[in-house]
This record gives C-alpha cells, sequence and structure tokens, in this order.
C-alpha cells in the first residue's frame, strides 16, 4: 500500500478543519477529493476491492478506545482497542475486516484523532490502578498507513508519557520508518503478525514476507523497541508443521527472545457470513479448506483437537526458541488452554493479569 | 386518467398470429400453467379483453399474457382486444404499470415473476425509488441489495433454475449459492435437489459441502457428484427418497469432514461399548465444542431411576469415557 494506490478520497463537510486531514491531502497530489455532506452515502464504494482505493476522512462520532469485543464462551484478553482508522489497505484472504466492513468497505481515517485523544488519556489516566493495553491493530493495520498518516508521530510520544498503558503497534508490513524516527520507545510495543510464509505468501496480499517482517522487526528491536509477535490465524495445511518451524527458526536467528514480551496464538476463525466473502473474493483461497464447526461463540473455527493440535506443536517450537516468551491463547476456552499450553489462566481475568503482569515486568 | 381512456376502447377483432408471443417489455409471467384458463375459456370464453399495443414491429402484450397464451393453444385465430396505438399518447410506463397492477390485483407473483418485474421497472425508474416504493408493494425487503440480486436472478438465471425458484422448490439460500456456479455444477446441483427431494436445510448443506469438496479436492462438482459412491446412493432401489437423501448428506459430511465424522462415530462406539441400561442416553456437546456431555435418564417413578442409576453406577469403563481424540496423535 503507497499513496498512490488512492484513486480518490471522500472528505466529511468539516474534515478539512483538522490538522491530520491537511496533512494527508498534502501526502496525495492529485488525488481528487469529493466533499461528502450526507455521511457515509457517497463514500461507500461497491465492492471491498475498489474500497481500497477509496479514502473517506471521516470524523469520528463514537468512542476511540473500546474494549476488545471479547465472548463469555472464551478466555479473552481484556485488550483495548484505539480506534483510528476502519478498513486495511493489505487483502488477506481471511480478514474478518471483509464482513464487518462489507457496506462500508473504503478506507476509512478519523481525522479528528488528536482532537479525542485527550479524552483517551484522561480516561486511562483516571484508573492508575489499572494497566491498559492498547492496540491499534484491531480494525486496520497499525503501520500500513503510518507514512501518509503518521498516526505514531502523534500516539508514541503521548503514550510513551503514561505509567499505566502500553501501545501495541501490530502490522504485517515493514512500515517503520517514522516509528524508528522517533525518540520515544517507553510503553510502546511493536508487534508484527506472523504466520507459516506458505500462507503469507498465498492468502495475506499485500502484506510483506514474513522473513521481511523478521528482519523489520530485528531493526526495531536493535533500536531499542520492546517487541511482541502474534501467531494468528494458525491454519493446518499441508506441509504446516515445517512451515511455521521455518518461521519460528527466522524468529531464533534474527530477534532476541529477552525482548519479546508476548506472543499470541489463535486459529482461524471467522463469522458465517465471511465465508462466500473469501469464496468470492479470492477464489484460490484454501484457508476454507480446514474442518470446521460452529463454535459457542457463533463463530465457525476449526474443529477443537485441531486446534490443540497447532497450538501444541508452535508451543513447543517456541519453547524450544526461548522459555519464557509470555504466550498466550486468543480467545479459547480453559479446556484448549489446558490441552494446548499445559496450563490455563482460568478464565479472561486470569489472562488479564498474566499480560498484565508482563507488562510490568517489560516497563 | 389513462386507465378510463383504454375502458372506453372498442375492442376489435386481432388476429393472433400478428400478437408477439414473448412476455414483451410489460410482461411478468413465469412459471403458470395454462389449463385452469383453458378450460374457463373453453366454458365462457374470455371475459377481459386483453390489452396490446400497437408497434411499428407489431402487437405486444400489455395485459392478458396469459388469456393469449391459452387462446393460442386452443387454436382460436382471432380475439377481441383493445388496442393502444402511439397516437394515445399512454407511454410504456404506464403500460407497465397497468399490467403490474393488474397482476398485483389478481394474483400473488412468484418470485420470478417479480425479478420480471423489478427488471422492467428497472428500465423506466430510478433504484431509490424501486426500492422504497415497488419492493414493499412485491411484498419483498426494501433492501437495494436484494433488488440486485431480483434483477441479477431475471438477466442471468437459466429457465431451469427459474423454475426451481418459481415453484418454491429452491430455498433463497439455495439460489444464491447456485447463482454463483458455473452452469454444468448448478445443473449437477439442481438435478440431486429435484430427485432427492431435498428440503430447505439440506438444501443449503448440500451445496456447502459439494463447494467445499470441489475446492478442496479440485474437482469440479459434475465430477464429484459422477464418483460411484454417490450415483449409488440414487440408484439404490432399497432405500426411499428420504432415505436417499440423508444417504447423500452423511457421504458427503464425511467427506468434507473426515476428523469430526470419525470423533463421533468413535464416541458413539464408546458409548455402546458401556452396555448402557435402557432408558440411559450418554450424548456429546455439538461439534465436542463445549466442555460438557449429556446424560439423560428416562424413567417412570422414583424405583425405576434409582435402579437405573445403581446400574449405571455398577458400568465399569464410565470414568474412561472422555474426547475420543485424547491418547490418539490428534
Amino acid at each position: 500500500m503507497n499513496a498512490s494506490t488512492i484513486k480518490r478520497i471522500f472528505q466529511d463537510e468539516g474534515a478539512s478543519e483538522y490538522s491530520l486531514t491537511r496533512h494527508i491531502l498534502e501526502q496525495l497530489p492529485g488525488v481528487p477529493v469529493h466533499p461528502v455532506r450526507e455521511e457515509g452515502t457517497d463514500a461507500q464504494s461497491k465492492t471491498v476491492g475498489t474500497g481500497k482505493e477509496t479514502l473517506y476522512l471521516q470524523r469520528y462520532k463514537g468512542d476511540f478506545l473500546k474494549p476488545c469485543p471479547g465472548t463469555r464462551e472464551y478466555i479473552c484478553c481484556g485488550y483495548q482497542i484505539l480506534n483510528l482508522a476502519a478498513n486495511c489497505p493489505l487483502d488477506c484472504s481471511y480478514c474478518i475486516l471483509q464482513s464487518y466492513f462489507a457496506h462500508q468497505p473504503c478506507l476509512r481515517v478519523f481525522v479528528n484523532l488528536e482532537e479525542r485523544l485527550p479524552d483517551v488519556l484522561d480516561l486511562i489516566e483516571s484508573q492508575p490502578g489499572r494497566i491498559f493495553r492498547v492496540g491499534t491493530g484491531e480494525f486496520t493495520d497499525s503501520l500500513a498507513l503510518d507514512p501518509m498518516t503518521c498516526w505514531s508521530d502523534m500516539l508514541l510520544p503521548r503514550f510513551s508519557r503514561l505509567k499505566n498503558a502500553v501501545l501495541e503497534l501490530k502490522t504485517k508490513t515493514t512500515r517503520i520508518s517514522r516509528v524508528l524516527a522517533s525518540s520515544y520507545r517507553d510503553r510502546i510495543i511493536l508487534s508484527w503478525s506472523l504466520n507459516g510464509p506458505q500462507i503469507s505468501a498465498r492468502e495475506e496480499k499485500g502484506a510483506a514476507s514474513i522473513r521481511s517482517r523478521i528482519e523489520a522487526a530485528k531493526q526495531c528491536q536493535s533500536e531499542g523497541f520492546i517487541l511482541g509477535f502474534h501467531f494468528d490465524p494458525l491454519m493446518p495445511y499441508p506441509g504446516w508443521k515445517d512451515d511455521y518451524a521455518r518461521t519460528v527458526e527466522l524468529l531464533d536467528r534474527e530477534i532476541d527472545p529477552r525482548g519479546v514480551i508476548w506472543i499470541s496464538m489463535g486459529s482461524f476463525r471467522f463469522m458465517p457470513a465471511l465465508k462466500p466473502i473469501i469464496r468470492k473474493r479470492h477464489p484460490n483461497s484454501s484457508v476454507l479448506n480446514g474442518e470446521f464447526i460452529l463454535g459457542l461463540d457463533g463463530k465457525i473455527r476449526y474443529f477443537k483437537p485441531i486446534r490443540i493440535e497447532l497450538y501444541s506443536y508452535v508451543r513447543q517450537l517456541l519453547e524450544t526458541w526461548h522459555s519464557d516468551l509470555g504466550v498466550y491463547l486468543c480467545m479459547e476456552s480453559d479446556e484448549v488452554w489446558r490441552a494446548g499450553m499445559g496450563w490455563s489462566p482460568g478464565t479472561s481475568s486470569g489472562l488479564r493479569e498474566y499480560l498484565d503482569q508482563q507488562v510490568v515486568k517489560f516497563f | 386518467m389513462y386507465i378510463h381512456k383504454i375502458m372506453e376502447m372498442a375492442p376489435r377483432q386481432i388476429a393472433l398470429n400478428k400478437v408477439d408471443d414473448s412476455p414483451g417489455p410489460f410482461g411478468m409471467s413465469f412459471g403458470f400453467t395454462l389449463d385452469p384458463l383453458i378450460r374457463s375459456i373453453r366454458e365462457v370464453g374470455v371475459i377481459n379483453p386483453p390489452l396490446l399495443k400497437s408497434d411499428p414491429e407489431g402487437l405486444t402484450i400489455v395485459c392478458g399474457y396469459r388469456r393469449i397464451m391459452a387462446l393460442k393453444k386452443l387454436k382460436v385465430e382471432t380475439a377481441a382486444c383493445r388496442v393502444i396505438f402511439e397516437q394515445d399518447g399512454i407511454l410504456p410506463l404506464k403500460c407497465l404499470l397497468l399490467n403490474l397492477h393488474d397482476n398485483l390485483a389478481t394474483r400473488s407473483l412468484n418470485d420470478v415473476e417479480k425479478g420480471m418485474a423489478l427488471s422492467r421497472l428497472d428500465a423506466w425508474v430510478s433504484r431509490k425509488e424501486i426500492v422504497q416504493r415497488y419492493m414493499p408493494l412485491l411484498g419483498l425487503r426494501s433492501h437495494e441489495k436484494n433488488l440486485r440480486f431480483f434483477l441479477e436472478m431475471e438477466r442471468d438465471f437459466g429457465a431451469k433454475i427459474k423454475m426451481f425458484v418459481a415453484e418454491g422448490r429452491l430455498s433463497w439460500q439455495a439460489v444464491k449459492m447456485v447463482s454463483e456456479m458455473d452452469a454444468a455444477s448448478r445443473s449437477a446441483i439442481l438435478k440431486l435437489i429435484s430427485e432427492l427431494k431435498l428440503n430447505i436445510n439440506q438444501q443449503s448443506q448440500f451445496i456447502d459441502y459439494l463447494v467445499d469438496l470441489s475446492f478442496i479436492e479440485d474437482r469440479s462438482i459434475p465430477q464429484i457428484l459422477e464418483a460411484e459412491a454417490f450415483t449409488a446412493i440414487c440408484s439404490d432401489l432399497q432405500s426411499n427418497r428420504p432415505q436417499q437423501a440423508k444417504a447423500m448428506l452423511s457421504k458427503l459430511r464425511t467427506r468434507r469432514n473426515p476428523s469430526i465424522v470419525s470423533a463421533e462415530k468413535q464416541f458413539n462406539r464408546m458409548v455402546s461399548d458401556l452396555n448402557l441400561p435402557d432408558g440411559i442416553q450418554i450424548s456429546t456437546p455439538p461439534f465436542f465444542e463445549g466442555e460438557n456431555y449429556k446424560l439423560e435418564v428416562f424413567f417412570k417413578e422414583g424405583r425405576d431411576l434409582k435402579t437405573k442409576l445403581e446400574g449405571l453406577n455398577r458400568i465399569g469403563g464410565l470414568a474412561e469415557l472422555g474426547h475420543p481424540w485424547k491418547g490418539t496423535s490428534k
């Protein structure tokens, strides 16, 4: 994703008063800008594909900081999502955003972030006894748009000074120039989503290769950043064991495990509505080939023993790399935790405590 | 009002071979039988004269498509019809609305006919107006996506699938699923849905399994269905249609989800080996996803319950009952 892939810009009435709007428009000279009077109407491109060529500079009216929408049925980590944007310039075949934003497939950047950020920081500071693990990578890639939006310039200094929060920027790209240019390191975690190289090559269109991601992580680590990794979505496919082993070998070769705060694992799961979208948009994808069941949360996920085997195998790989990597599972049951990890936090609050302790240990 | 003008027109005898047979720009009839109308015409003749429009190309039917078709089938050569001429100044949209309201007042349109109506309106009316005004009139959800689906159905579906839709033999979910397929796959699926008389739930499951298997095995749907394992089910004369349908779905499920089916079978074997007393059943959580198994005890009264529970307590191996994949490589 670069500025040249944006073919048109829609802009909310009043968006021009924000410096983020002006800054983005400066990065995109010559791209036609269309004003939007009735919010959300003109900016809706008809398909996700063309949506990714459309940038919508929008004033976001909702809460910028929201808890990750976990479910009661599975153990959730208690993450907080900072909403910078909706939708992603990358085009991973398995991405849930394809169905989340099926009716608003354009890239939406919330230009009033700077105006609303003080509220977010005040909220965090008003609860000094609680640790906020905040991420921006839930509804978009944290760094894919950073060269254009310069989010990191705005966020790193502000989160770095907080005593009870960490900001995790999660990406599949190598767009690290702006974070590296920043002088702030404290309470910032740079994370990469990882997978088997085959999955990356076949299913993660627009994302950097696994090797490039790990090389970017290495560079960031050498520049003093704490790292995180996320093996999500794990998938079984012919040769998956060797493939994931290759990724862990690369980590072993390039990354100092003592600077890794956590590594999450999650297996492929999706709302039923995503299936026809994947079939239509990614006809050569093999992500739907596994044996799936309807999970307790209404999402489709792999049959339990398959998930256990995935977690168990990758955990063992990681343990051979380093014994204390803060490995955890995303949205899994106590039973799967025990079978796949050999232990369980028992509940969502147990997992929150475990990850909060990692924060305390590293910062 | 143009309707008064039309009603004032005197019907004239029209040679029916001059009337275009196709539904034309105003027609919205599909999947109907002419038999009752033919019987009626035989008995009493045509009560309401059809309405035609005279164009340079010939005579097009505005209202009364079925009547004209019935008359033609009866080999009637001429019939009394009202005819609109260009100089009457009645625009095509007016003709279309006349036929739409004439139909809506007298019968329910099937889904293919609704698609025809919407498609014809689409030539003259804005999408916004169609969604807001005409879709509710047809009893459809007012949604642009829904409109697009009906327009695509009218434009892209072949006569065979349209007939399935018109007769209500295909669920909407199934229609959507087959609408995106190649003609050969669609035809193979519809043939089996028809032959096995799959119900609405079975249709979606059937198509879903086949699409998945086609991707996983890199074989076309007709190739999969031509395999002996499947053709044998349909030609098994010992089984009735519902049994064949069940066998077909079971075969597909096993092929699509071998681990799940194997786990279920293994668990059932484990339970069977326990020799549970009569009236006691143990079942798995759906897909083994939940943690709790279920024990059901059917009993007549307390004494019976006590006996059964005591019998249950005496069963060796009960404590070993658990996930069938434990201790295996899975």
